[in-house]
């Protein structure tokens, strides 16, 4: 109970939330790498995954590229809603942290619920969902905008007098946690764990483009969001990963800003304003219903 | 379940949990006297607005004679931030608390040997030899002349806090000591803070 309670200071936070951002990263190719090896070992290596792959980090590297400019205006924001607008100070210890990483949790469901159901935040996610594998080095195939919105879900933390320093360790916890479930290695865990965190074999259903597997199992550590929110499906059938339209290409480039590209070429071809701005708002599945609409009307 | 409902599950949940987090038992409801726990942090790292507006007039013009004093309890070389957890220490110090006569008077946490940027300090929170039976292995404080940086009265922790930033860090600090008089009851009844700077 005492170590729960007993407080560290905001510098030693920050140092476990760098700590773990930094070698994090090198466990995680450790793991990719045995996951080339299985591959290797069942012969399913082939140009186009490891291109995949190699393009996945590449994104991460753009990323990285873009976050480096805003990440200081980031934190900034969160320190000026601590600072002036926090309804309590909670003090830094585990007991803090542990409700906070739950609270960010759920503030992950939020979000990743929103990149699925907004046409322009779906613009960016879409990126990390557009690989048609699905191994470690998908979990760091990110989107130009993957750094924006998350601020506006974990800044009510921020306001409930959760320290900075803290939120981002949260958030940090809930991304690695995240990360290790891109895998097929691992098949189903024992049930008890299936019931209450989210695993591989859940998060494999949500990179699915099977249709009964569409936006579902959005939770980030604690499946039970999606149990109690209605949006949880079980793997049963085997699932085929990527998005419609594939994109057949492992053009890092290409696949960066193939979300924004797309969307832009959307509001380009239709010619109703109104339309174009749902385009911006909407779920991407109004859209694709739009397009078949109308290839309908012509074709009728 | 529907959208609105799922948000206001949700709205339930992040309640429960803040409530959670709001209701941890903290280091000063923690220990067995009320301790202005936060009296001593640093104001350095963060921009708290209460700290940025200190509330409390300090006397550093003031100086006190204190004479040589022995303390024993819990010591430690760590963050000036982290000084909760030695007040905690001293509360499950068992074999110092049978040792005590009566109820304690007065807490003193005693700073010294200041890291250069202040942030860290060896710290001594602990009970007055008088107070107990035997003191084998007490800390003493030699006599000397004080400059009085809050005068004995109940203050606030952030009061407490604010104080902290009223120490004059260009001159070389050699030690800080708070005084807790407590009531009989183990209540904090007024706290003085004094400060002795290194003679050039």
């Amino acid at each position: 109970m005492d170590i729960l309670i007993m407080p560290f200071s905001v510098d030693d936070i920050w140092w476990l939330e760098a700590f773990i951002d930094d070698w994090f990263f090198v466990i995680a190719l450790a793991l990719f790498f045995i996951e080339l090896l299985r591959y290797a070992f069942k012969k399913q290596i082939t140009k186009n995954l490891l291109g995949d792959s190699i393009t996945n980090f590449v994104t991460l590297g753009l990323f990285m590229l873009l976050v480096s400019f805003v990440a200081l205006a980031y934190i900034a924001v969160f320190f000026f809603v601590y600072d002036n607008f926090k309804l309590v100070e909670l003090p830094p210890t585990l007991w803090t942290i542990g409700c906070c990483i739950i609270l960010a949790d759920l503030a992950y469901y939020w979000e990743h619920r929103f990149l699925h159901k907004n046409g322009f935040a779906w613009a960016t996610h879409t990126v990390h969902h557009s690989s048609p594998h699905f191994n470690i080095s998908v979990a760091y195939r990110h989107g130009p905008l993957d750094w924006l919105f998350p601020l506006f879900f974990y800044l009510p933390l921020a306001l409930l007098g959760f320290h900075p320093f803290i939120i981002l360790l949260a958030e940090v916890i809930v991304q690695v946690y995240q990360t290790l479930l891109h895998t097929e290695t691992v098949k189903k865990l024992p049930r008890p764990i299936e019931a209450i965190f989210n695993t591989p074999s859940h998060h494999r259903v949500h990179h699915a483009r099977n249709t009964q597997y569409l936006d579902k199992n959005y939770a980030g550590i604690f499946i039970i969001w999606d149990r109690l929110f209605g949006t949880f499906a079980k793997e049963d059938e085997k699932v085929k990963y990527g998005v419609y339209p594939q994109l057949n290409s492992v053009n890092p480039i290409k696949v960066f800003f193939s979300g924004y590209v797309k969307l832009a070429q959307q509001i380009g071809m239709i010619s109703n304003w109104s339309d174009k701005f749902r385009l911006l708002y909407k779920p991407p599945i109004w859209a694709w219903q739009q397009t078949q609409q109308k290839k309908n009307t012509k074709s009728g | 379940m529907k959208l609105a409902g799922s948000i206001l599950l949700s709205s339930a949940i992040v309640f429960t949990v803040w409530g959670v987090a709001l209701l941890q038992p903290t280091p000063a409801r923690a220990i067995s006297v009320t301790t202005p726990a936060k009296a001593s942090e640093q104001p350095k790292s963060t921009t708290d607005k209460v700290r940025a507006k200190p509330q409390s007039k300090t006397n550093q013009n003031d100086t006190k004679q204190l004479e040589t004093l022995m303390i024993e309890g819990n010591t430690a070389t760590l963050a000036t931030a982290q000084v909760e957890q030695l007040w905690r220490e001293l509360s499950n110090n068992k074999r110092l608390n049978q040792k005590l006569l009566r109820n304690p008077s007065a807490i003193y946490v005693y700073y010294r040997d200041f890291s250069a940027n202040y942030d860290s300090a060896t710290i001594t929170v602990g009970y007055s030899s008088t107070d107990l039976s035997q003191a084998k292995t007490a800390t003493t404080i030699a006599s000397a002349t004080y400059d009085s940086l809050l005068e004995k009265k109940k203050y606030t922790p952030s009061q407490l806090s604010s104080a902290w930033q009223e120490i004059d860090y260009r001159r070389n600090l050699e030690r800080v000591i708070e005084i807790h008089y407590l009531s009989e009851n183990s209540e904090v009844l007024a706290t003085e803070v004094l400060v002795k700077y290194k003679e050039l």
